[in-house]
Order: C-alpha cells, then sequence, then structure tokens
C-alpha cells in the first residue's frame, strides 16, 4: 500500500475545496460522489458509500467524497514575492488523490507520498482564495481579493483590498 | 488620509492559517475579519498589534485551526 500524506488544511469549507481541486486539475478530472449536496455526498462517504480508492497495491478504499485518479495531468501557477512565475507541472503520481470523509463527518484530503509539495501548496491557495472569494462575495461588491503570493519561506498570501 | 483597508490571510508551509487585518479603524477590523475566521476555521490565538493601542488604526492577528 502507497504511503499517504495529509494535505494539513483543516477544509471548513468542502465545496470550496472541491472547486479548488477543479481550479487546479480541471473539471472532469475531479469525480465528485453523486448526491444532492457535497453536504450529502460527505455523509454518505463518511458511511462507507463514497467512491472507491485505489491506492498502489491494490488497496481500496471506500470513503471518498471526492478523488483525482492517479496519472492525472495538471499545470498550475504561482506568482512569487518577486513578480516571477512559478510553473508547477507533472501528474498524480501512484495513487488517486481523494477527499475522504472520516466517521464524524469532517474531511481530509490524502495525496500519495511523492505528490509535489508545490502542487498541494498551490491547493492550499486555490482553496483559500475560493473560500475567501466566497465570503467577500456575500459581503457585497466592496472588496477584491489579489493574485495568490509565494513568498521566499513558502508562505502563500492572499490579499483582499478595498475596492470603490 | 484614511489608511488603506488590507486583509491578509497567510498559510504557512504546513498549512497553519492566519488572518490578519490591515489599516482598519475603531472595530471595524473585528467586524471585517470575522466572517474570514469563521469560513476558514475557530480562533485558536488573537493578537492585538501595536497600532491597535493607538487609536489610529486598528490590527489583528488570529491565527486559525485546531
Amino acid at each position: 500500500m502507497s504511503k499517504v500524506v495529509k494535505i494539513d488544511l483543516q477544509i471548513r469549507d468542502p465545496e470550496a475545496f472541491i472547486q479548488a481541486l477543479r481550479d487546479i486539475f480541471g473539471q472532469e478530472a475531479v469525480e465528485v460522489l453523486q448526491a444532492e449536496t457535497i453536504r450529502e455526498a460527505i455523509q454518505a462517504a463518511s458511511q462507507g458509500k463514497g467512491l472507491a480508492r485505489r491506492a498502489y497495491g491494490g488497496a481500496v478504499f471506500r470513503d471518498a467524497v471526492a478523488v483525482v485518479r492517479l496519472g492525472t495531468q495538471y499545470a498550475a501557477s504561482l506568482r512569487r514575492e518577486d513578480g516571477r512565475v512559478l510553473e508547477i507541472r507533472g501528474r498524480v503520481p501512484y495513487s488517486d488523490m481523494a477527499l475522504v470523509a472520516r466517521e464524524d463527518g469532517s474531511v481530509e484530503l490524502l495525496a500519495d507520498h511523492f505528490t509535489d509539495q508545490q502542487i498541494l501548496t498551490a491547493l492550499r491557495a486555490a482553496y483559500v482564495g475560493r473560500v475567501a472569494e466566497k465570503v467577500a462575495r456575500r459581503q457585497g461588491p466592496g472588496r477584491k481579493i489579489l493574485e495568490p503570493v509565494l513568498e521566499e519561506n513558502g508562505e502563500i498570501v492572499v490579499r483582499l483590498v478595498r475596492v470603490g | 488620509m484614511a489608511n488603506e483597508e488590507i486583509i491578509e490571510i497567510r498559510i504557512s508551509p504546513s498549512g497553519e492559517i492566519t488572518v490578519e487585518g490591515l489599516g482598519f479603524q475603531g472595530d471595524e477590523c473585528d467586524v471585517a475579519l470575522d466572517p474570514f475566521l469563521k469560513a476558514l476555521g475557530a480562533a485558536r490565538e488573537t493578537r492585538r498589534k501595536p497600532e491597535y493601542f493607538q487609536g489610529v488604526s486598528r490590527g489583528r492577528t488570529i491565527r486559525v485551526g485546531e
């Protein structure tokens, strides 16, 4: 069985996380458990009725809300502090990347141990950007989200400024 | 001249999220940051910045997550 790693990000908004997965991997590449709502999909997955997740060595998990299949190619970019752009390209290695539901209904992302850390960084940035965008939209047209910036120390910074 | 209001969300390489308000006045910082904190995770640690005590602008840095 392949070793998996957690993305180490508290996922409070699974809908936004699925949007972020689609931002990075493309709409078609993200398979989501059929349900009326993501909340219902999580509930089903947490009861063991989720999408099968094939891992290296044939181990199967049946608790995934969403999966990005092994071998899926990706291309993403992150703007660095100095203005240069970090291009991230590759493919999902060795086992599917899965948004897995726990019995308590919370979710976490599991990825193969050899997954490029940079794509996980881009995914974190996309998720936080999506959450911030939802909150800002609810507050009306007063704030604009700037493009995420990757700093020298590895931190991602998402800034919202007031407009108008 | 009014300070530019900026909400800054930082994600560390280990996944820790920090939300910071810059250039806010009065209670506006709390009001502006709270919806982002709720959406990203419960506040775990709140640190008032020096500006908070100066009465001109008010800043707050909050780490979120468990």
